[in-house]
């Protein structure tokens, strides 16, 4: 579940927008009061509450949906659809989206996410572009944040759905390997939601999520020492969360950027080829043990060209 | 501006499509007259609350973004720091942070019965404990300990579901399963059948993919104590089907384990066994791979349970 605190919320999406305490309170309540809201001194009632939130152009709803829709249905399809995703089955997930796009209602939270859930999927299927990709995400994060471009996500309290678009966006950054930018747009997402508005632990799969897309990254850029620190980071993370997401994923960077230090014969590594081996079989037998068949064949393939050998497992 | 709260609104939204009457939804958490001023926007619902009916309904909010004022978020914030310090099995924090919990909260159910819940949860990792250092000298401690922790269950879940239900099927909230299912884990009670009636009902009930494994993973046990190995299978397979698109590998390896040792009480006399028993080492491998990845010392277990299966290859 996300939950954010009110206070801390009104604070940011001030700060955001550059406004004072006095201009966002004019009209509404004293400066003291707000400063009292966003201190967390104070709870404010829901009458203050709506209009600081509509000042600040946000909804004003305490609770809402990051999909409603008046059909329970639509509660199974995204489900469904997550779990495609998931194990990688995109041209499934795309029959359902295109379901979904004709079933949910038009709030700006249902069609944000629908519109962004494809646009990741065409760019997946190689139908449009990185960029062209790139730029749909921009057009639907703007539905809720005015000018991305210009806003810090560093302190941006970014929302479920602002949070997966910023991470498709990393995606089309790496997909046309520009990683610099990719880096630099998860490192300031990740210290954000680090930074304390929300809590429970989605944040914590977002987190892993985010972490495996940086060391990804990383390695990809070849920096395999941050590459491997990361995933170690990550992994002791879903060790304590008992967390399975991209958990084979995270194994994988973790040997690839291992084997290629190895081929650099750097003299100082503290692991041998051995230990290579070991990660990426590790990589094998979880991904077969959580049954993600497409990305078992994937690693089986990725240990043979390694190693020259069938994967053995004892 | 129509004032009128969206949780309520969602509530009576769910409670028709389920086509769930208001007197079983708030049984046991509050009065149908509250429920029905809730529903209406009358009266703003206390969070904890809105969490319990939702879940009732097989909504879990994780869905939903709430907003919350600072004391309630202070709630959410103080269990999160509780769950983790018993996720690291570090008994002091959570003692004392669950002391802290206690101090902020006002007497109400739902967090009382979140206190009594946790506090057993703390006896039992001591008693688990106590169980790893296995001296004698312990044993009256851990009875008493056992006995303490069962009676706070009993209490929790007596804080919100009566005695006698006067409806047919009990609803039950995240916190109520929870605790349903840990006593099941303990004591073995038989009160697993109400438990999958509910998670049965809801087609889409988004906690299924929590609950679900564990509930399959009891039920298979219990089949196997009476050597219904056939059937305990099938409820592995259904377990096994969930927890692979589940976002946490929780219930997997003991899942994978208790498959090949149902696998192997199944065919081990028939002719069959000997390509059955691939398939048996098959799950013993992922059983393996999965605790020694969670550095689980009942890695050693399946090793040694596999090669007793090889060894007869």
């Amino acid at each position: 579940m996300g939950v954010y605190c009110a206070g801390e919320l009104i604070k940011r999406y001030r700060e955001a927008q550059r406004l004072t305490q006095e201009q966002l309170s004019e009209g509404i309540c004293s400066v003291e009061t707000l400063s009292r809201f966003e201190n967390g001194h104070q709870t404010p009632g829901r009458h203050i509450y709506q209009q600081l939130m509509g000042r600040l152009g946000k909804n004003t709803e305490r609770a809402y949906a990051v999909v409603c829709g008046r059909n329970i249905k639509i509660s199974d399809l995204i489900a469904e659809y997550q779990a495609c995703r998931w194990r990688l089955e995109y041209e499934e997930a795309d029959t359902i989206i295109k379901k979904l796009e004709s079933l949910v209602d038009d709030s700006t939270t249902s069609r944000q996410y629908v519109l962004a859930q494809s646009a990741a999927l065409d760019m997946h299927l190689l139908r449009i572009s990185p960029q062209e990709a790139r730029k749909q995400l921009l057009e639907v994060l703007k539905l809720t944040i005015s000018e991305p471009e210009r806003q810090d996500f560093n302190r941006y309290p970014l929302m479920a759905n602002e949070l997966s678009i910023l991470y498709h966006i990393a995606n089309t950054y790496l997909a046309e390997d520009q990683f610099d930018a990719g880096i630099k747009l998860l490192e300031a997402v990740l210290q954000g939601i680090k930074s304390g508005y929300r809590g429970t632990e989605v944040y914590h799969y977002k987190e892993i999520m985010i972490m495996e897309r940086l060391a990804h990254m990383y390695g990809r850029m070849g920096d395999y020492h941050k590459a491997i620190a990361l995933a170690e980071q990550a992994l002791s993370l879903c060790r304590q969360q008992k967390c399975s997401v991209r958990l084979p994923q995270l194994l994988q960077t973790m040997a690839w950027s291992m084997e290629q230090l190895l081929q650099q014969e750097e003299k100082t590594l503290d692991f041998t080829w051995k230990d290579c081996k070991k990660v990426l079989r590790q990589a094998y037998c979880l991904a077969s043990a959580l049954g993600q068949k497409h990305y078992t064949e994937i690693l089986k393939n990725r240990y043979l060209e390694s190693f020259g050998e069938e994967v053995s497992v004892v | 501006m129509i004032e009128r709260s969206k949780l309520g609104e969602l509530i009576f939204f769910c409670r028709k499509i389920q086509k769930v009457s208001q007197y079983d939804l708030c049984s046991g958490l509050c009065s149908v007259s509250t429920l029905s001023r809730m529903e209406h926007g009358e009266i703003d619902i206390p969070i904890l609350l809105a969490q319990a009916l939702l879940q009732r309904l097989g909504v879990d909010i994780d869905r939903f973004e709430l907003l919350l004022g600072e004391q309630e978020y202070k709630y959410f914030a103080q269990r999160q720091i509780i769950e983790d310090a018993l996720h690291r099995e570090d008994i002091l924090q959570a003692e004392q942070e669950l002391v802290r919990y206690q101090e902020m909260m006002a007497q109400e159910k739902l967090h009382q019965q979140y206190v009594k819940f946790l506090n057993a949860k703390l006896l039992i990792l001591k008693l688990s404990k106590l169980e790893a250092q296995g001296r004698n000298h312990t044993k009256k401690e851990q009875k008493s300990l056992a006995a303490s922790a069962e009676q706070l269950l009993k209490e929790a879940l007596e804080l919100t579901i009566l005695e006698s239900p006067k409806q047919k099927h009990v609803l039950l909230s995240k916190t109520e399963i929870e605790i349903l299912m840990t006593a099941v884990q303990q004591y073995g009670l038989e009160k697993i059948v109400c438990v999958e009636e509910f998670v049965n009902k809801y087609e889409s009930l988004e906690l299924k993919e929590k609950i679900y494994p564990l509930i399959k993973l009891q039920k298979a046990k219990r089949l196997l104590d009476r050597e219904k190995s056939e059937e305990a299978l099938a409820e592995l397979r259904e377990g096994m089907a969930i927890a692979e698109i589940s976002m946490s590998y929780l219930y997997c390896a003991e899942l994978h384990f208790l498959y090949a040792k149902a696998l192997q009480m199944q065919w081990q006399e028939k002719p069959q066994w000997k390509q059955i028993q691939k398939e048996c080492i098959e799950h013993c491998k992922a059983a393996y791979y999965l605790y020694e990845f969670d550095g689980d010392c009942r890695k050693k277990e399946v090793e040694q349970w596999g090669c007793t299966v090889l060894g007869n290859l």
